[in-house]
Protein backbone atom coordinates (compact mmCIF):
# COMPACT_ATOMS: atom_id res chain seq x y z
CA UNK A 1 0.00 0.00 0.00
CA UNK A 2 1.14 3.37 -1.12
CA UNK A 3 -0.13 6.26 0.37
CA UNK A 4 0.78 10.30 0.66
CA UNK A 5 -0.41 13.26 2.37
CA UNK A 6 0.81 15.65 0.31
CA UNK A 7 4.19 16.72 -1.34
CA UNK A 8 5.45 20.36 -0.80
CA UNK A 9 7.81 21.97 -3.61
CA UNK A 10 9.22 24.59 -2.89
CA UNK A 11 10.67 25.73 -6.10
CA UNK A 12 13.33 28.95 -5.35
CA UNK A 13 15.09 30.65 -7.93
CA UNK A 14 18.53 29.90 -6.62
CA UNK A 15 20.86 32.81 -7.23
CA UNK A 16 24.20 31.70 -5.62
CA UNK A 17 26.52 35.01 -7.87
CA UNK A 18 29.18 32.45 -8.14
CA UNK A 19 30.94 30.43 -10.78
CA UNK A 20 29.40 27.02 -9.23
CA UNK A 21 27.97 24.90 -12.34
CA UNK A 22 25.46 23.37 -9.99
CA UNK A 23 21.82 23.80 -11.43
CA UNK A 24 19.26 22.00 -9.40
CA UNK A 25 19.17 20.70 -5.68
CA UNK A 26 16.16 18.54 -4.53
CA UNK A 27 15.75 17.79 -0.34
CA UNK A 28 14.20 15.77 1.18
CA UNK A 29 13.73 15.14 4.65
CA UNK A 30 11.95 11.81 5.75
CA UNK A 31 9.45 11.91 8.67
CA UNK A 32 11.67 11.67 11.35
CA UNK A 33 11.95 15.38 10.70
CA UNK A 34 8.34 15.36 11.90
CA UNK A 35 8.99 14.00 15.35
CA UNK A 36 5.35 15.19 16.22
CA UNK A 37 3.84 13.07 13.85
CA UNK A 38 6.88 9.73 13.75
CA UNK A 39 4.67 6.32 13.84
CA UNK A 40 1.05 8.27 14.42
CA UNK A 41 -1.44 7.49 11.76
CA UNK A 42 -1.76 10.70 9.39
CA UNK A 43 -5.38 12.05 8.81
CA UNK A 44 -6.63 13.88 5.51
CA UNK A 45 -9.40 16.12 6.00
CA UNK A 46 -10.25 13.58 8.96
CA UNK A 47 -9.11 10.85 6.98
CA UNK A 48 -6.53 8.07 7.37
CA UNK A 49 -3.87 8.45 4.69
CA UNK A 50 -1.39 5.65 6.39
CA UNK A 51 1.23 5.39 8.97
CA UNK A 52 3.65 8.31 9.15
CA UNK A 53 6.61 5.68 9.71
CA UNK A 54 10.37 6.22 9.28
CA UNK A 55 10.60 4.83 5.41
CA UNK A 56 8.18 8.20 4.77
CA UNK A 57 8.91 10.76 3.23
CA UNK A 58 8.43 13.80 5.29
CA UNK A 59 8.85 17.27 3.17
CA UNK A 60 10.94 17.93 -0.26
CA UNK A 61 12.16 21.00 -1.12
CA UNK A 62 13.52 21.61 -4.98
CA UNK A 63 15.92 24.19 -5.45
CA UNK A 64 17.22 25.66 -8.89
CA UNK A 65 19.67 28.23 -10.01
CA UNK A 66 18.10 29.98 -13.29
CA UNK A 67 21.30 31.38 -13.89
CA UNK A 68 22.91 28.15 -14.30
CA UNK A 69 20.19 27.10 -16.35
CA UNK A 70 20.19 29.97 -18.77
CA UNK A 71 24.04 29.66 -19.12
CA UNK A 72 23.65 26.04 -19.94
CA UNK A 73 21.32 26.28 -22.05
CA UNK A 74 23.25 29.24 -23.94
CA UNK A 75 26.11 26.89 -24.19
CA UNK A 76 24.15 24.27 -25.71
CA UNK A 77 23.20 26.60 -28.06
CA UNK A 78 26.27 27.14 -28.74
CA UNK A 79 27.16 23.18 -29.48
CA UNK A 80 24.27 23.31 -31.90
CA UNK A 81 21.46 21.91 -30.09
CA UNK A 82 18.64 24.65 -30.04
CA UNK A 83 16.90 24.16 -26.54
CA UNK A 84 15.62 26.94 -24.85
CA UNK A 85 15.88 28.28 -21.25
CA UNK A 86 12.38 27.60 -20.63
CA UNK A 87 12.44 24.43 -22.52
CA UNK A 88 15.57 23.69 -20.44
CA UNK A 89 13.97 25.02 -17.03
CA UNK A 90 10.94 22.85 -17.68
CA UNK A 91 13.18 19.16 -18.07
CA UNK A 92 15.33 20.31 -14.82
CA UNK A 93 11.85 20.63 -12.92
CA UNK A 94 11.18 17.20 -14.08
CA UNK A 95 14.13 15.64 -13.45
CA UNK A 96 14.16 16.74 -9.58
CA UNK A 97 10.94 15.97 -9.40
CA UNK A 98 12.05 12.22 -9.86
CA UNK A 99 14.57 12.97 -7.26
CA UNK A 100 11.80 14.52 -5.20
CA UNK A 101 10.24 10.58 -6.52
CA UNK A 102 13.23 9.18 -4.25
CA UNK A 103 14.15 8.33 -7.61
CA UNK A 104 18.00 8.36 -7.77
CA UNK A 105 20.57 8.87 -10.36
CA UNK A 106 22.45 6.23 -12.40
CA UNK A 107 25.48 4.77 -10.50
CA UNK A 108 27.95 5.43 -13.01
CA UNK A 109 29.52 2.39 -12.17
CA UNK A 110 27.17 -0.44 -12.58
CA UNK A 111 24.50 1.45 -15.11
CA UNK A 112 21.87 1.04 -13.15
CA UNK A 113 18.64 2.07 -14.89
CA UNK A 114 17.49 5.84 -13.04
CA UNK A 115 14.13 7.27 -14.45
CA UNK A 116 15.65 11.04 -13.21
CA UNK A 117 18.25 10.17 -16.16
CA UNK A 118 15.30 9.10 -18.63
CA UNK A 119 12.94 12.13 -17.90
CA UNK A 120 16.06 14.17 -18.93
CA UNK A 121 16.45 12.71 -22.06
CA UNK A 122 12.90 13.92 -22.60
CA UNK A 123 10.84 11.15 -23.24
CA UNK A 124 7.30 10.90 -23.75
CA UNK A 125 4.23 9.67 -21.59
CA UNK A 126 3.23 10.37 -18.01
CA UNK A 127 2.88 9.23 -14.92
CA UNK A 128 -0.11 10.77 -12.98
CA UNK A 129 1.79 10.82 -9.48
CA UNK A 130 1.02 12.33 -5.88
CA UNK A 131 -1.17 16.07 -5.67
CA UNK A 132 -1.57 16.23 -8.96
CA UNK A 133 2.00 16.47 -10.77
CA UNK A 134 2.68 14.89 -13.78
CA UNK A 135 6.12 13.90 -13.85
CA UNK A 136 7.00 11.38 -17.79
CA UNK A 137 6.72 7.98 -17.55
CA UNK A 138 9.65 5.69 -19.76
CA UNK A 139 9.47 2.17 -19.33
CA UNK A 140 12.21 3.14 -16.98
CA UNK A 141 10.35 5.32 -14.50
CA UNK A 142 7.73 3.33 -14.76
CA UNK A 143 9.16 0.20 -13.20
CA UNK A 144 11.37 2.34 -10.85
CA UNK A 145 8.19 4.43 -9.54
CA UNK A 146 6.02 1.11 -9.71
CA UNK A 147 8.25 -1.04 -7.44
CA UNK A 148 8.41 2.24 -5.05
CA UNK A 149 4.64 3.17 -5.18
CA UNK A 150 3.15 -0.46 -5.62
CA UNK A 151 -0.26 0.80 -5.08
CA UNK A 152 -2.29 4.07 -5.72
CA UNK A 153 -0.84 7.09 -3.79
CA UNK A 154 -3.68 8.95 -1.65
CA UNK A 155 -3.97 12.41 -2.21
CA UNK A 156 -4.79 15.65 -0.08
CA UNK A 157 -5.69 18.50 -0.98
CA UNK A 158 -3.55 21.85 -0.08
CA UNK A 159 -6.50 23.55 1.59
CA UNK A 160 -7.73 20.38 3.83
CA UNK A 161 -6.81 19.90 7.37
CA UNK A 162 -4.51 17.37 8.35
CA UNK A 163 -3.63 15.93 11.49
CA UNK A 164 -1.60 12.59 13.18
CA UNK A 165 -2.53 10.64 16.09
CA UNK A 166 -2.78 7.56 17.26
CA UNK A 167 0.05 4.83 16.90
CA UNK A 168 1.73 2.34 13.87
CA UNK A 169 4.94 1.43 13.01
CA UNK B 1 4.57 -4.27 2.85
CA UNK B 2 6.25 -1.13 2.39
CA UNK B 3 4.27 1.53 3.31
CA UNK B 4 5.68 5.37 1.74
CA UNK B 5 4.31 8.01 2.59
CA UNK B 6 5.31 11.09 0.29
CA UNK B 7 5.01 14.87 2.10
CA UNK B 8 3.01 15.46 5.49
CA UNK B 9 1.53 18.48 6.78
CA UNK B 10 2.31 20.98 4.77
CA UNK B 11 0.35 20.12 1.22
CA UNK B 12 0.12 21.91 -1.93
CA UNK B 13 2.54 23.09 -4.51
CA UNK B 14 4.54 26.08 -4.22
CA UNK B 15 6.28 27.65 -7.37
CA UNK B 16 8.13 30.53 -6.03
CA UNK B 17 10.24 31.73 -8.67
CA UNK B 18 12.17 35.03 -7.60
CA UNK B 19 14.38 36.70 -9.86
CA UNK B 20 15.61 38.73 -6.81
CA UNK B 21 18.26 37.93 -4.31
CA UNK B 22 17.18 37.49 -0.60
CA UNK B 23 13.35 37.67 -1.98
CA UNK B 24 11.11 36.98 0.91
CA UNK B 25 9.08 33.05 0.68
CA UNK B 26 5.34 33.89 -0.48
CA UNK B 27 3.22 33.14 3.03
CA UNK B 28 0.52 31.08 2.74
CA UNK B 29 -2.46 29.81 5.34
CA UNK B 30 -0.92 26.40 4.41
CA UNK B 31 2.89 25.90 6.04
CA UNK B 32 5.03 25.74 3.38
CA UNK B 33 8.03 26.26 5.85
CA UNK B 34 11.15 25.11 4.05
CA UNK B 35 13.05 24.23 7.16
CA UNK B 36 10.61 21.54 8.64
CA UNK B 37 13.46 20.67 10.80
CA UNK B 38 15.78 17.82 11.36
CA UNK B 39 18.27 16.87 8.63
CA UNK B 40 17.61 16.69 4.20
CA UNK B 41 19.30 14.13 1.77
CA UNK B 42 20.04 16.79 -0.88
CA UNK B 43 20.44 15.47 -4.28
CA UNK B 44 22.91 17.21 -6.98
CA UNK B 45 22.26 18.16 -10.57
CA UNK B 46 25.15 20.24 -12.22
CA UNK B 47 27.73 19.95 -14.99
CA UNK B 48 29.56 16.94 -14.22
CA UNK B 49 32.91 16.67 -16.38
CA UNK B 50 33.01 13.21 -18.03
CA UNK B 51 37.00 13.14 -18.00
CA UNK B 52 39.70 14.37 -16.29
CA UNK B 53 41.15 16.77 -19.18
CA UNK B 54 37.09 18.04 -18.93
CA UNK B 55 38.11 18.57 -15.41
CA UNK B 56 41.24 19.74 -16.00
CA UNK B 57 40.49 22.47 -18.44
CA UNK B 58 37.67 23.71 -16.11
CA UNK B 59 39.29 24.23 -12.82
CA UNK B 60 41.23 27.77 -12.01
CA UNK B 61 43.40 25.78 -9.59
CA UNK B 62 43.74 22.21 -8.54
CA UNK B 63 45.89 21.38 -5.20
CA UNK B 64 46.74 18.77 -3.19
CA UNK B 65 45.91 20.06 0.09
CA UNK B 66 44.15 18.63 3.87
CA UNK B 67 41.56 20.38 5.43
CA UNK B 68 42.84 22.51 8.50
CA UNK B 69 39.17 23.42 10.07
CA UNK B 70 35.81 23.73 9.14
CA UNK B 71 34.18 26.69 9.97
CA UNK B 72 30.45 27.40 11.01
CA UNK B 73 27.61 26.43 8.50
CA UNK B 74 26.25 29.76 6.99
CA UNK B 75 22.96 30.34 4.93
CA UNK B 76 23.44 31.19 1.00
CA UNK B 77 20.06 33.27 1.57
CA UNK B 78 18.74 33.69 4.18
CA UNK B 79 15.41 33.50 3.27
CA UNK B 80 16.17 30.02 2.27
CA UNK B 81 17.22 28.11 5.76
CA UNK B 82 16.82 25.23 4.39
CA UNK B 83 19.87 25.86 2.00
CA UNK B 84 23.47 26.33 4.34
CA UNK B 85 26.49 26.05 2.83
CA UNK B 86 29.84 25.30 4.57
CA UNK B 87 32.98 26.80 4.60
CA UNK B 88 36.88 25.12 4.86
CA UNK B 89 40.06 26.29 5.30
CA UNK B 90 42.49 23.87 3.35
CA UNK B 91 46.16 23.67 3.50
CA UNK B 92 47.86 23.66 0.43
CA UNK B 93 50.96 20.68 0.67
CA UNK B 94 51.14 21.25 -3.14
CA UNK B 95 49.90 22.97 -6.26
CA UNK B 96 49.32 21.24 -9.12
CA UNK B 97 47.93 23.58 -11.52
CA UNK B 98 47.64 26.95 -11.03
CA UNK B 99 49.24 30.03 -8.57
CA UNK B 100 47.90 30.89 -5.48
CA UNK B 101 47.66 34.09 -4.33
CA UNK B 102 51.13 35.64 -2.94
CA UNK B 103 52.28 35.19 0.67
CA UNK B 104 49.23 32.17 1.37
CA UNK B 105 49.28 28.75 1.73
CA UNK B 106 45.88 28.79 3.07
CA UNK B 107 42.41 28.63 1.12
CA UNK B 108 39.32 28.77 1.59
CA UNK B 109 36.71 26.56 -0.13
CA UNK B 110 32.80 26.28 -0.13
CA UNK B 111 30.47 23.43 -0.18
CA UNK B 112 26.90 22.91 -0.19
CA UNK B 113 25.50 21.37 3.16
CA UNK B 114 25.89 21.75 6.96
CA UNK B 115 23.67 22.59 9.33
CA UNK B 116 21.53 26.46 10.60
CA UNK B 117 19.48 26.40 13.45
CA UNK B 118 17.03 23.36 13.26
CA UNK B 119 17.48 22.20 9.44
CA UNK B 120 21.00 20.75 8.26
CA UNK B 121 21.39 19.49 4.74
CA UNK B 122 23.60 16.54 3.59
CA UNK B 123 24.69 16.00 0.11
CA UNK B 124 24.40 12.05 -0.51
CA UNK B 125 27.43 11.84 -3.45
CA UNK B 126 29.46 15.09 -1.83
CA UNK B 127 29.50 15.47 1.64
CA UNK B 128 31.42 18.39 3.41
CA UNK B 129 35.39 17.25 4.05
CA UNK B 130 36.78 16.96 7.58
CA UNK B 131 39.20 17.82 9.50
CA UNK B 132 42.27 16.15 8.75
CA UNK B 133 41.34 15.20 5.18
CA UNK B 134 43.08 15.10 2.48
CA UNK B 135 42.16 15.76 -1.22
CA UNK B 136 42.92 16.61 -4.32
CA UNK B 137 40.71 19.79 -4.89
CA UNK B 138 40.04 20.73 -8.49
CA UNK B 139 38.87 24.53 -7.52
CA UNK B 140 37.05 27.70 -9.17
CA UNK B 141 37.54 30.92 -7.83
CA UNK B 142 34.71 32.88 -6.08
CA UNK B 143 34.79 36.50 -7.30
CA UNK B 144 31.61 37.52 -6.36
CA UNK B 145 30.51 36.90 -2.91
CA UNK B 146 31.35 38.35 0.53
CA UNK B 147 34.25 36.33 1.54
CA UNK B 148 34.65 36.42 5.11
CA UNK B 149 37.18 33.25 5.80
CA UNK B 150 40.26 35.47 5.62
CA UNK B 151 41.92 32.99 3.04
CA UNK B 152 41.22 33.29 -1.02
CA UNK B 153 37.50 31.47 -1.66
CA UNK B 154 36.89 28.94 -3.77
CA UNK B 155 34.85 26.43 -5.00
CA UNK B 156 34.71 22.32 -5.75
CA UNK B 157 33.65 21.83 -9.77
CA UNK B 158 30.40 19.74 -10.63
CA UNK B 159 28.10 17.81 -8.60
CA UNK B 160 31.10 15.53 -6.76
CA UNK B 161 33.66 15.56 -9.48
CA UNK B 162 35.75 18.37 -7.71
CA UNK B 163 37.50 16.83 -5.35
CA UNK B 164 39.35 13.63 -4.80
CA UNK B 165 39.64 12.30 -2.01
CA UNK B 166 43.64 10.38 -0.62
CA UNK B 167 43.43 7.84 1.47
CA UNK B 168 46.23 5.41 1.70
CA UNK B 169 48.33 7.56 -1.03
CA UNK B 170 45.46 6.54 -3.11
CA UNK B 171 42.84 8.56 -5.50
CA UNK B 172 39.18 7.88 -4.85
CA UNK B 173 36.76 10.34 -6.23
CA UNK B 174 33.25 11.19 -4.60
CA UNK B 175 30.08 8.74 -5.53
CA UNK B 176 28.91 11.57 -7.99
CA UNK B 177 31.77 11.50 -9.74
CA UNK B 178 31.53 10.50 -13.41
CA UNK B 179 32.77 6.99 -14.47
CA UNK B 180 35.33 9.12 -16.62
CA UNK B 181 37.06 10.05 -13.74
CA UNK B 182 36.08 7.03 -11.45
CA UNK B 183 38.57 5.29 -14.13
CA UNK B 184 40.99 7.21 -11.95
CA UNK B 185 39.95 5.25 -8.44
CA UNK B 186 43.20 3.21 -6.79
CA UNK B 187 45.89 5.41 -8.94
CA UNK B 188 48.74 6.08 -6.79
CA UNK B 189 48.60 10.30 -5.81
CA UNK B 190 51.74 10.73 -6.98
CA UNK B 191 50.77 9.05 -10.51
CA UNK B 192 47.63 11.27 -10.57
CA UNK B 193 49.37 14.42 -9.87
CA UNK B 194 51.68 13.60 -12.71
CA UNK B 195 48.88 13.16 -14.80
CA UNK B 196 47.01 16.03 -13.93
CA UNK B 197 50.10 18.00 -14.65
CA UNK B 198 50.67 16.00 -18.24
CA UNK B 199 46.87 17.00 -18.77
CA UNK B 200 46.73 20.55 -18.31
CA UNK B 201 50.38 20.56 -20.19
CA UNK B 202 48.66 18.93 -22.95
CA UNK B 203 45.88 21.41 -23.16
CA UNK B 204 48.56 23.86 -22.60
CA UNK B 205 46.37 25.31 -19.48
CA UNK B 206 48.23 28.66 -18.56
CA UNK B 207 49.17 28.58 -14.55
Amino acid sequence: MVLSYGLTIILITWIRRRTFSIYGLTTVFGMRCNPDCLNKIGYCNGVSVGCANSSAIYYVTVNLDTNQITNLANGLSLAGFSTSTSELADMTLRHELGHALSLGHPLFTTRTCSATQSIVMGNSGSINAVCGVTVPNTSCDGASVNQLYSSMPGYCDPTAPDSCSGTCQ
Amino acid sequence: MKIRIIGALCIGVLINVTSGYGQALRKDPVSRDPCPGGTGVGILDGISPDSLEQLVRLSDLIVAGTVAKVLPSTLINPNNPSLPETTSLISVNEVVWGTLPYGTNTIAISELGGRVGPCGLVIADDPLVESGEEYIFFLVAEKRRPNTSGSPLYSTFGAGGGKAKITDRKIQFLPGASKGLHRHDNTATDAFIATVKATAILLQKKP
